[in-house]
């Protein structure tokens, strides 16, 4: 089976890289690199992609395309993570960001295609170390968090700007339980552990970038 | 748990007789886990023997039901801190 890859990254040592590296194999397919979030998108609607592969600073870009192009694309191509020994937090932002797996430049050239082909197939993607480690919800910062009632609106823009719960408190004049257990409900609903999650991902949801606004339209 | 001096209440007292919402939420984890908790019954009143907490209580735990007693602090019908134990689970 032949991969077929887009590799996107503006004056990124990592996308010259990958492309240096896939570029003349029999087994894989290179689209020319795509040097903005615009072109990438385009590809993916007029080519038949398997892979995207983008640096770290991309991620909002692939957070981007996972949320907003992807569902309308009749294929599901993989996002990839590439760079040179990623540390786990960058694999596990990533994991949260809609990447589907991460590929390590240092390792064996060989085995980059095998890789590859490994978070293209479907039931292997996500990173099951980083998972674990860090209890990590793949694709958390591509979806808006579900509210249980109108107040929590307010609530969340109080908690994503770094509120504890008693300035929430104070500022929506409720007891300090009423403040925990809505919390609570709302981490148990959105199916996640943490309180940091909730703020996060309430601050990403507000994110579009112009550029994916001005393709759909 | 049976706690010295506390004050055994009627089983005819209702929860709402003491706080005004059932449900209250433990924060554990540096802050970033919330266990919601809902009373079944408040026990005992400590308010007379224990400076830090006031009423004993038997809980359950919302995500899975379990079962637990529970050290809270009433004020002015409102539980600010709590310290739950859960009963060990039976095979």
């Amino acid at each position: 089976m032949v991969l077929s890859t887009c590799i996107a990254g503006w004056r990124s040592p990592e996308a010259d890289f990958a492309h240096s590296l896939l570029s003349g194999r029999p087994d894989c397919r290179v689209l020319p690199l795509h040097s903005t979030g615009v072109e990438v998108i385009e590809a993916l609607r007029v080519d038949s992609i398997d892979a995207v592969l983008l640096p770290f600073d991309w991620i909002e870009v692939a957070r981007s395309i996972k949320k907003d192009v992807a569902p309308a694309l009749p294929n599901d191509p993989a996002l990839v993570l590439i760079g040179h020994n990623p540390r786990l937090g960058t694999r596990a932002r990533a994991l949260s960001s809609g990447f589907d797996g991460v590929i390590d430049l240092s390792d064996d050239p060989e085995s980059l295609v095998t890789t590859l082909s490994r978070i293209c197939s479907s039931s292997a993607r996500g990173d099951s170390d980083v998972l674990q480690t860090f209890g990590v919800i793949p694709d958390l910062l591509i979806r808006p968090v579900q509210l249980t009632d109108s107040d929590d609106s307010d609530l969340l823009d109080l908690l994503a700007i770094g509120s504890t719960d008693e300035e929430i408190a104070h500022a929506l004049d409720w007891n300090i339980q009423k403040v925990r257990n809505h919390i609570a409900s709302l981490l148990e609903i959105n199916g996640m552990k943490y309180r940091t999650q909730l703020a996060v991902t309430h601050v990403s949801s507000a994110r579009i970038p112009d550029f994916v606004r001005t393709v759909l339209e | 748990m049976i706690e010295r001096g506390c004050r055994l209440l009627a089983e005819s007292t209702t929860t709402d007789e003491i706080v005004d919402c059932p449900d209250f939420t433990v924060v554990s984890g540096d802050g970033e886990i919330y266990t919601l908790f809902h009373i079944v019954r408040i026990t005992h009143d400590c308010t007379e023997t224990h400076d830090t907490w006031s009423h004993l209580a038997n809980v359950w735990r919302a995500a899975d039901h379990a079962m637990g007693v529970a050290r809270i602090t009433v004020v002015d019908r409102v539980i600010v801190d709590a310290s739950v134990t859960m009963a060990p689970r039976k095979t």
